[in-house]
């Protein structure tokens, strides 16, 4: 029963946060190439540090509680995975949203896009999403 | 001797005499040729006299009428092209001239674009007028269901929500700092007899601070004590009581997302139970979600023994949400959900 459990909180936990991670980098991909007529901006691209340090955590967890061979981390690993890795991702997470947001606003505008709509996040501490439609 | 060499290179050239002999040795015939051969030369004579006068009359004219053109020749201020002097339009002008109807629809295009993207109205009214406009204003919302209850319980949300993260990232804040800094760590484990303990202790071991009080409560640091200590529940910095910290604000969450569409059920015609189910039903799984997925992570941090700054398990839980959150914005769970729910309803 404990394993099924497990097996259920993981496969959901992948699924979710390795598509968010996908999503993340279909952001910039779509930025990148403008092929899209329309294209979504928000902050949400900036998370994907912090999101690469929750799913070394989920996968390195999933190996741990499902294989008989436990993993035994060295004191140096705990403490880069604790606190190292997330402080750094946190820190580059900030640095992403505050310089890349505007970097991709202004290549939309300058490539023929112009900001169609804001949706308003649903909560305070989610993001905005700003459509940007391409002039025909 | 002389004469006669003279007499016949004459007769050669008027051809009565080839190779050394005479080609009309009859006298009459000889005359007639002389004649016609001297009439053919004269005629050839005439003709470029002719052509020779010809020629003079034209070269003559041409001269005269130059020599017009060069009386008539105007003088020209000095820096300015002739172009400028007659008042022909350069390339550029041409070019600019050709272009700019294009250009200039162009631009106003672009220009009514922007404007209609950020249009805004403005209307200026008495105070009459203002007031019938709020009355009109309040009937037509209460039509759509939008009473001030509805704006009230928006409000709540948003508050709530603020609260809630405020008040988990502003307790965290001050346990990490009244506990030595933001570089405190709380470490669960078994130990040697299976025993859960836990060690709050700070990732710079400062050798100055070993005891701390929060909330009137002694914390010594590195230090284990048993999970089951009241002193380390009280503190609440256990990973379950992390994951309960989710759980209240995920409960409330849903509570007020039920108050908010139960709202709209009363109040607007076009919002029925369905929708109703719809709405809460999707929140209530999102943060459901959320829960699940924050709380295995958590558990998986503590099993593989990572102890994290407890500000920084704030961060994780956010990045959670905006993963899932993203997860039902890009899949439509919550429309998806809701035409499933009225389908289902609708074929019944």
């Amino acid at each position: 029963m404990n394993k099924i459990t497990h097996l259920c909180g993981a496969t959901l936990s992948v699924i979710a946060l390795s598509s968010a991670l996908y999503f993340g980098l279909e952001d910039i991909y779509n930025v990148y190439k403008l092929e899209s007529d329309t294209i979504e901006v928000s902050y949400f691209f900036s998370i994907l540090p912090v999101l690469l340090w929750i799913l070394t955590i989920l996968f390195l967890g999933i190996y741990h509680t499902m294989s008989k061979n436990k993993l035994h981390l060295s004191q140096n690993t705990r403490k880069t995975l604790g606190v190292t890795f997330p402080c750094t991702a946190i820190a580059l997470s900030l640095i992403l949203a505050f310089t890349l947001k505007p970097v991709f606003v202004s290549r939309l505008l300058n490539n023929g896009y112009v900001l169609e709509h804001t949706n308003n996040a649903s909560a305070p501490w989610r993001y905005d999403v700003d459509v940007f439609t391409r002039i025909k | 001797m002389a004469d006669l060499e003279t007499h016949r290179r004459y007769a050669k050239s008027l051809g009565l005499w080839r190779k050394d002999t005479l080609i009309e040795p009859d006298v009459d015939r000889r005359i007639k040729h002389v004649k016609a051969t001297l009439a053919e030369k004269d005629a050839v004579e005439l003709r470029r006299q002719a052509a020779e006068r010809q020629e003079n009359a034209y070269i003559s004219e041409t001269l005269s009428a130059s020599q017009a053109a060069q009386k008539n020749t105007p003088t020209y201020p000095h820096g300015k092209s002739i172009a400028e002097i007659y008042g022909i339009p350069s390339s550029g002008k041409i070019a600019y001239d050709l272009t700019e109807p294009e250009w200039n629809s162009s631009l106003k295009q672009d220009l009514k674009t922007y404007l209609e993207n950020r249009h805004i109205q403005v209307c200026i009214l008495s105070i009459n007028d203002a007031a019938k406009c709020a009355l009109n204003i309040w009937q037509t919302m209460s039509e759509n269901g939008e009473t001030i209850g509805s704006e009230t319980l928006k409000l709540l949300k948003e508050i709530h929500s603020k609260v809630d993260l405020g008040v988990g990232i502003v307790a965290s804040a001050k346990l990490s700092k009244a506990l030595g800094g933001l570089g405190i760590t709380v470490k669960q484990y078994f130990d040697s007899k299976g025993a859960e303990r836990v060690i709050i202790s700070s990732l710079w071991n400062d050798t100055k601070m070993h005891y701390a009080v929060v909330n009137g409560l002694n914390i010594k640091k590195n230090r284990s004590y048993l999970v089951s200590n009241p002193t380390i529940k009280q503190l609440g910095v256990l990973a379950k009581d992390t994951v309960n910290g989710f759980k209240k604000g995920a409960v409330l969450s849903v509570i007020i997302s039920a108050g908010i569409n139960t709202n709209e059920l009363v109040f607007n015609d076009d919002y029925h139970l369905v929708d109703w189910f719809g709405h809460v039903g999707s929140d209530l799984f999102k943060a459901m979600v959320v829960l699940a997925v924050s709380g295995y992570v958590v558990s998986l941090a503590v099993a593989l023994g990572i102890a994290m700054p407890i500000v920084v398990s704030v961060c994780l839980w956010v990045g959670i949400d905006w993963s899932i959150e993203q997860f039902w914005i890009r899949f439509e769970i919550e429309k998806t959900l809701l035409d499933k729910l009225k389908n289902g309803s609708d074929s019944e």
